[in-house]
């Protein structure tokens, strides 16, 4: 058994790109398991601040089947509701439409719920693992292509470093918080800072590094959209019995 | 701790050009120090930009003043939020607003009528969106007396609250043009790598930390909700702002000014020369096909 490397002191510095603390979890005697603890931790501890103020936020919006219920009165006071009403299709079309459009609205438009909050406990720290392993294990191999001195051990345990701005989702322990795009690029800051640290590299064939995994993303996002849409296509003429 | 897989990469020092700048880190910040040098850099004193880069935690530094800066100009929203939300609007307030509305539609006759659309068409379609615009003032003051778990008081606050805490994170359609911590990070990444394409030496740390001075001269827009010249003094505190930011990329990696203002709008151009590309690439395909 090593020491622990990981301390909230660690992350502190690292957040505010302390090139030590990239040094010291790179050096470690098991960067990964360093890494993994900190992405759990970090996943399990904001998502625990996020129920709380979930919950708030909850508590302070009336339920949506009573808003559900003051709209459907108030469209039924429509001038044009009545032609509708007296059309049993036309009634029945509506019916469909406003059900459907109920249960997509609570998970499109983010409505609070301490359940799905809940469920974050879970869901974060698994997301954060995957996105951290994604990036890591593509940054090695770029790091590793332009010449870096980096293990895959030591690139994850830094690249761990870099998802430290996450700690401000723990802001969401306040009801209304969003934390906007700023977390992202920080992310892409201290990203670059940790390639740079694992492999050694100058500055440009760091920031290369860094910004290569992206790219894949990119790229693997249009693949995706390329091939959804006929399937996209096909499930709609499917479901429109074609 | 298991035993590592594979071998460790001896401790290396950290490469030169990484390092803080060579100006020495001046000693004991107490907060007088502090503002008086913010004030410096307002006043486009290179020392003072030069001093914030040399420091060790000089993000930390720049952290500090956007977030401090971006919760000051947001403070009168805030106290205006609070005030509004402990006041539920009046009906009399809800007909003023409908009846706007309606008035500024229809001052719009004319310019229509120019357009080729009837005076009927464009009364009904007045009519159709006033009316749906009357919904939605009915339903949100309904939705408003519906009942809460906590009191409706204390959530608004808590509303007012979070998006007050919510602005330092935000990021801007306009380059620099609020100091917040999603523009001072999002556009410096790209100003940073184009300092350094143009020969800047100046490090991550003491780059950012320099150009978070920026967000100085936006402490003005705590009087922007001033009626008349509050929008004057918005323009007034992003320009100055630009300046300091291009005195900031000029100090903190040593280039010359004209560099440090090509580094500074070189992405901004980029992005502007992509969009027009984009759409060109767009309206191309488009008169191809029709």
């Amino acid at each position: 058994m090593g020491h622990r490397t990981l301390s909230l002191a660690l992350v502190w510095r690292a957040l505010f790109l302390d090139a030590a603390a990239y040094e010291d979890l790179r050096d470690d005697d098991n960067p990964f398991v360093e890494g993994l603890y900190l992405v759990v931790l970090l996943g399990v501890a904001t998502a625990l601040l996020n129920l709380i103020g979930q919950a708030l936020h909850w508590a302070s919006v009336p339920s949506l089947s009573a808003i559900e219920a003051v709209v459907l009165r108030n469209v039924q006071q429509q001038a044009w509701w009545p032609s509708i009403a007296n059309d049993p299709a036309a009634l029945q079309a509506f019916t469909e439409r406003w059900d459907f459009s109920w249960r997509v609205i609570p998970a499109l438009s983010d409505a609070p719920g301490p359940l799905r909050a809940a469920l974050n406990i879970i869901v974060w720290p698994f997301t954060g693992m995957l996105s951290w392993l994604a990036y890591g294990v593509l940054a090695y191999l770029f790091g590793r292509l332009l010449g870096g001195r980096g293990s895959l051990n030591q690139t994850l345990g830094a690249t761990a470093l870099a998802l430290t701005p996450w700690i401000f989702h723990a802001l969401g322990v306040i009801p209304y918080v969003a934390i906007g795009g700023a977390v992202g690029f920080w992310q892409l800051i201290l990203r670059y800072k940790a390639v740079r640290t694992a492999h050694v590299l100058p500055w440009g064939r760091a920031a290369a590094a860094t910004a290569l995994p992206y790219l894949v993303y990119l790229l693997l996002a249009a693949l995706a959209l390329l091939f959804s849409a006929p399937l996209t296509a096909l499930l709609v003429a499917l479901l429109a019995g074609r | 701790m298991n035993v590592p897989e594979t071998p460790q990469t001896p401790a290396a020092p950290p490469p030169a050009d990484e390092r803080p700048a060579a100006v020495p880190a001046p000693q004991g910040w107490q907060l007088h120090g502090w503002f008086s040098r913010l004030w410096d850099a307002a006043r486009l004193h290179t020392p003072a930009y030069a001093g914030l880069a040399g420091r060790q935690d000089a993000f930390f530094q720049g952290f500090l003043i956007v977030l401090l800066v971006s919760l000051l100009a947001g403070a009168p929203g805030f106290v205006g939020d609070v005030m509004a939300a402990l006041q539920r609007p009046s009906a009399d307030e809800t007909a003023e607003r409908s009846i706007a509305l309606r008035e500024m539609l229809g001052a719009a006759g004319p310019w229509m009528a120019r357009l080729g659309l009837s005076t009927a068409a464009w009364t009904a379609a007045v009519d159709e969106v006033a009316d749906a615009f009357d919904m939605g003032l009915q339903v949100s003051q309904e939705i408003d007396q519906l009942p809460t778990r906590l009191p409706r008081p204390v959530g608004r606050i808590l509303e007012a609250f979070g998006g007050w805490l919510s602005a330092p994170f935000s990021v801007a359609r306009l380059p620099l043009a609020v100091a917040s911590l999603g523009v001072w990070l999002g556009y410096g990444v790209w100003v940073m790598l184009a300092a350094r394409l143009l020969g800047g030496r100046g490090s991550l740390s003491g780059f950012f930390g320099a150009t978070a001075l920026y967000a100085v001269p936006h402490a003005l827009d705590l009087l922007r909700w001033l009626p008349f010249i509050g929008g004057l003094i918005g323009v007034i505190a992003y320009i100055w702002g630009v300046i300091v930011y291009i005195k900031a990329t000029q100090a903190s990696h040593d280039l010359s000014f004209e560099r440090a203002l090509i580094a500074v709008l070189a992405p901004l151009a980029l992005a502007v020369l992509i969009i027009a590309g984009l759409f060109s690439m767009l309206s191309g395909i488009v008169w191809l096909r029709s």
